[in-house]
């Protein structure tokens, strides 16, 4: 209980610790399923046309007029290298607060609100991927299904996403 | 009755800070040899309004400071005592401490009730030295002072004085400053005023008086009075002296030195609770005077000068003096709310700034300048909607579009022009710093200022100052030398340190220059070594001038109070990057420095030329833009087999292939099918190679940064008309990119 409590993020800790359910907005990238603490999802809109960024790594694919702030779109899907990257009016962009900052990132699908609490959640063993384990926060399991809870804020802001200046870590 | 004033500190924190700045400005330009009665009668005021506003806060410590500093200043200003520098020290210093004090009474430091003592006790010695006056002398030699007496005249009003009862008001106590006092003064049926005054003065002084606000040569010395009437009674109680400022008086002054700069603050400051005033006060119809309510019992008489819609209460009770003080002037000013313009009424140019400005929250202005940016974007959205149509059947609509876009255009221009100050609110400051510094280091400084009518946003202004102080600061310290030194050196005794400000481009330029001993290079590198920062012989001057922007880092042989402990310059630099400047350095070892800080203009929605590469579309600031032309196979001229120069006139550019710099995927590479556009930055010229111009628009800034990072080549994103996001260029980096890519070349 106390480890779960500590890979939770640190704003839930009160609803953990209680044994409360926490809000996941997940999300298909290719085949697999991931899940992200919904409070940091702003909106979820459809694939814009984005403006290129000069120099920018791939998996940038630019920046978008949301409202009149300029908001850069990452592709989950080519930073991770899952699913088929290609862009159709399906293709799904979610829109993040992090940090203060809004990001969008670009998924297969938007799958799920789902509430999960503490005892479905566990911590997820140490492997190489193209997801550093640093960002995965726990593992989630509903029935068969596999939920990879990433810690959004982390990721975006760190050094890896090149999306800000001085990063996280 | 106590009325809680604590909500309008704030009001009078900031007048009292505007009336400080005001104030030493005018004293640091204060010519002694040949001393402006105006610029003098402009100091006093200030400090004068500063007493009175104080005086009503209760604030006494700053009244009392206030209180010797305007006997001081009254004292020259009316020629009693000549302006010597020890006046002009002390009076500034006495600015300093008033600074501090209305610091304490916001609740930063603390009020040192002990250099309020000494402040005090320095101004009383400097006008009471001075028994003597010096120019009352060449007066008393041309006409005589008469005894006690009583003269009656009359005038004709100069038409142009709005705000009659102010300028009465004035007079009396000009009037009552010239030792005797105005009996009556009333408009007759014939247009002129009739005036009575008694006191022992001379007819001249009174005439010069009555100049200040009559028609030239209307005034008229009639009958002397041998019998004041009883109505002429009720005056009797006027103080001798009404310059001879008491709590009292800055108990009622609060009304007028408020007006100066906004009428509305201190207004409102007695509307907010007005004060249930007696039947007789009523007559002035303004609520605010029953602030001053005479004493119960006081008799309320209608003097003569009803007419003019005046009422003047008679201050019957000798035991309330401070009543009685208050009240005869209260009423005469009571008709009008701008009395301070009475004040002076040859010295428009202060009254007139401070009359026609209103205070306004920045937030406020940032919410219209973001709406207004709005607003342009959905023009643009619209021009580029209606340019898809038919010009001839949408003629109206086109028209409609059009001089939208003209209105637009010009609301844009007023709003920013709105958090727009000039370089001159900053550069301001310096003179004292200068000249305070100077002295302490004994060092003979000329201090020459250039631009400071450049523009610059409110945010920037308020951030720059520190840096810039910081920079002058060194540059007295660091670089000018003292005058044996110089002289020793063949430079003229005096240094020069030079501030100017200008635009260049996008970019503010503000440089901070001195003709001093420049850098030394062996200096630097040395303390460097010591400090263990990696550092060789073959650095760049530019690379080692840049290590005095390391924290800790000073050269300075000895620590003085000035500088030398090696804080400040890590900071100046930080400070001026957050604001997304830089500062160059250049100099010449005894030759002098040059600190050039260069801050963008970031709120600016810049006038740009959007140019296509390929699917993407750029936006290029105008203001950089030479011209374009598209080349001929004659023009570009190959070195090394790649054609990299282009000739345009009589000067060879390099060309810059935006594709290539932003290894974009389309457009095309062939030099003769492009187009160029010739971009100019800090003298650099570059031939910047698209495959089109698209057009000229308006843009709005949007920042990159806020929700990703600086990119290269880039200085901002704005939203264009269909609703994409453009790229700004940032033609400064791209032309160094363009400099960098030929020295790697060659």
């Amino acid at each position: 209980m106390t480890q779960l409590a500590r890979t939770a993020h640190p704003k839930q800790n009160g609803t953990v610790d209680g044994g409360y359910a926490q809000e996941f907005l997940t999300f298909t990238l290719g085949g697999e399923e991931y899940a992200i603490d919904i409070l940091k999802v702003q909106e979820i809109r459809g694939y814009d046309a984005v403006t290129g960024i000069a120099h920018a790594p791939p998996f940038i694919k630019g920046v978008i007029n949301l409202r009149g702030i300029i908001v850069p779109i990452v592709d989950l899907r080519i930073k991770f290298g899952v699913g088929v990257v290609e862009y159709t009016p399906f293709t799904v962009t979610i829109i993040l607060n992090v940090g203060g900052r809004v990001v969008g990132i670009v998924v297969d699908a938007v799958s799920d609100v789902l509430s999960l609490d503490p005892a479905q959640l566990c911590e997820p063993p140490e492997f190489a991927s193209s997801l550093d384990t640093r960002y995965i926060q726990s593992l989630g399991s509903i029935d068969d299904r596999m939920l990879i809870v990433v810690d959004i804020e982390k990721l975006m802001l760190s050094a890896d996403m090149a999306l800000v200046e001085n990063p996280l870590h | 009755m106590t009325m809680d004033l604590s909500q309008f500190y704030q009001v009078f924190f900031e007048e009292a800070a505007e009336h400080l700045s005001n104030m030493e400005q005018m004293l640091l330009d204060i010519n002694l040899d040949s001393l402006d009665d105006e610029e003098m009668n402009a100091i006093f005021r200030a400090a004068h309004s500063i007493k009175g506003s104080a005086g009503t806060f209760g604030f006494n410590d700053l009244a009392q400071v206030t209180h010797e500093l305007e006997t001081l200043l009254d004292r020259v200003r009316k020629h009693e005592v000549l302006m010597t520098p020890a006046m002009v020290n002390a009076s500034l210093e006495a600015g300093d401490l008033l600074r501090d004090l209305v610091a304490a009474h916001r609740g930063i430091g603390e009020a040192d009730l002990q250099r309020v003592a000494q402040v005090c006790a320095a101004l009383k010695s400097l006008y009471s030295d001075v028994v003597e006056p010096a120019r009352a002398c060449e007066r008393t030699e041309s006409v005589p002072l008469s005894a006690v007496s009583t003269l009656r005249f009359s005038f004709l009003l100069l038409s142009d004085h709005a705000d009659v009862a102010g300028v009465i008001e004035n007079l009396a106590r000009e009037a009552g400053a010239l030792g005797g006092r105005l009996l009556d003064l009333s408009l007759g049926a014939d247009g002129r005023w009739h005036g009575v005054f008694e006191g022992s003065v001379d007819v001249e002084a009174l005439r010069d008086l009555v100049d200040f606000i009559a028609v030239t040569d209307s005034f008229v010395l009639t009958a002397p009075v041998t019998d004041a009437d009883d109505a002429y009674g009720l005056f009797d109680a006027l103080p001798e002296t009404l310059s001879d400022g008491d709590n009292a008086w800055g108990l009622f002054d609060a009304a007028l030195p408020d007006t100066a700069s906004t009428a509305d603050d201190s207004y409102g400051l007695f509307d907010a609770e007005p004060v249930a005033p007696t039947s007789g006060n009523s007559q002035t119809g303004d609520p605010s005077y029953g602030f001053f309510d005479p004493p119960a019992g006081q008799a309320v008489v209608d003097a003569p000068g009803a007419d003019a819609g005046l009422s003047i209460v008679s201050p019957a009770a000798a035991t309330r003096e401070e009543c009685a003080v208050n009240a005869p002037v209260e009423a005469l000013i009571a008709p009008s709310i701008e009395a301070p313009k009475a004040a002076a009424p040859r010295s428009a140019k202060p009254a007139a700034v401070a009359d026609t400005s209103i205070r306004v929250g920045v937030d406020k202005v940032d919410q219209i300048i973001n709406l207004v940016g709005e607003l342009v974007i959905t023009q643009a959205m619209l021009m580029s909607a209606a340019s898809k149509l038919d010009p001839v059947e949408f003629e109206r609509l086109m028209s409609g579009v059009q001089q939208l876009e003209r209105n637009t255009r010009d609301l844009q221009e007023s709003v920013m022009s709105i958090r727009m100050l000039p370089m001159s609110t900053v550069f301001s400051r310096f003179p004292r710093v200068v000249r305070d510094l100077s002295q302490k280091l004994g060092k003979k400084v000329r201090l020459v200022l250039a631009g400071e009518s450049t523009e610059l946003d409110k945010g920037l202004i308020e951030r720059i100052a520190d840096p810039l102080t910081h920079l002058v600061r060194n540059s007295l310290d660091h670089g000018v030398e003292t005058p044996e030194v110089r002289v020793a050196r063949g430079k003229p005794e005096e240094g020069t340190i030079t501030l100017k400000a200008s635009h260049q481009g996008g970019n503010i330029v503000i440089e901070v220059g001195d003709d001093g001993a420049g850098l030394s290079r062996e200096r630097i590198l040395s303390k460097a070594r010591e400090r263990g920062l990696a550092v060789s012989d073959s650095m760049t001057d530019q690379d080692v001038w840049a290590l005095i922007f390391e924290p800790g880092f000073s050269t300075a042989d000895q620590v003085t109070e000035v500088s030398g402990r090696g804080v400040g310059m890590d900071v100046v630099k930080r400070n001026i990057s957050a604001m997304g400047g830089r500062v160059d350095i250049d100099s010449m070892t005894g030759v002098g420095t040059r600190m050039t800080v260069r801050l963008p203009l970031t709120l600016a929605i810049l006038d740009g030329m959007s140019v296509a590469v390929g699917d993407e579309t750029y936006i290029i600031p105008l203001n950089y833009v030479v011209e374009s032309l598209q080349p001929g196979a004659d023009m570009i001229k190959s070195i090394g087999g790649v054609p990299r120069l282009v000739q345009v006139r009589n000067e060879f550019l390099n060309i810059l292939t935006l594709r290539d710099a932003f290894g974009l995927a389309g457009g095309t590479t062939d030099l003769e099918r492009g187009i160029l556009v010739v971009l100019e930055s800090d003298g650099d010229k570059i031939a910047l190679f698209v495959d089109a111009l698209v057009g000229q628009h308006q843009v709005v800034i949007k920042s990159l940064e806020a929700n990703y990072r600086k990119v290269v080549g880039i200085s901002g994103a704005t939203i264009m008309g269909d609703g994409h996001v453009g790229l700004i260029l940032d033609v400064q980096a791209l032309v160094e990119t363009a400099r960098v890519g030929m020295a790697v070349a060659a």
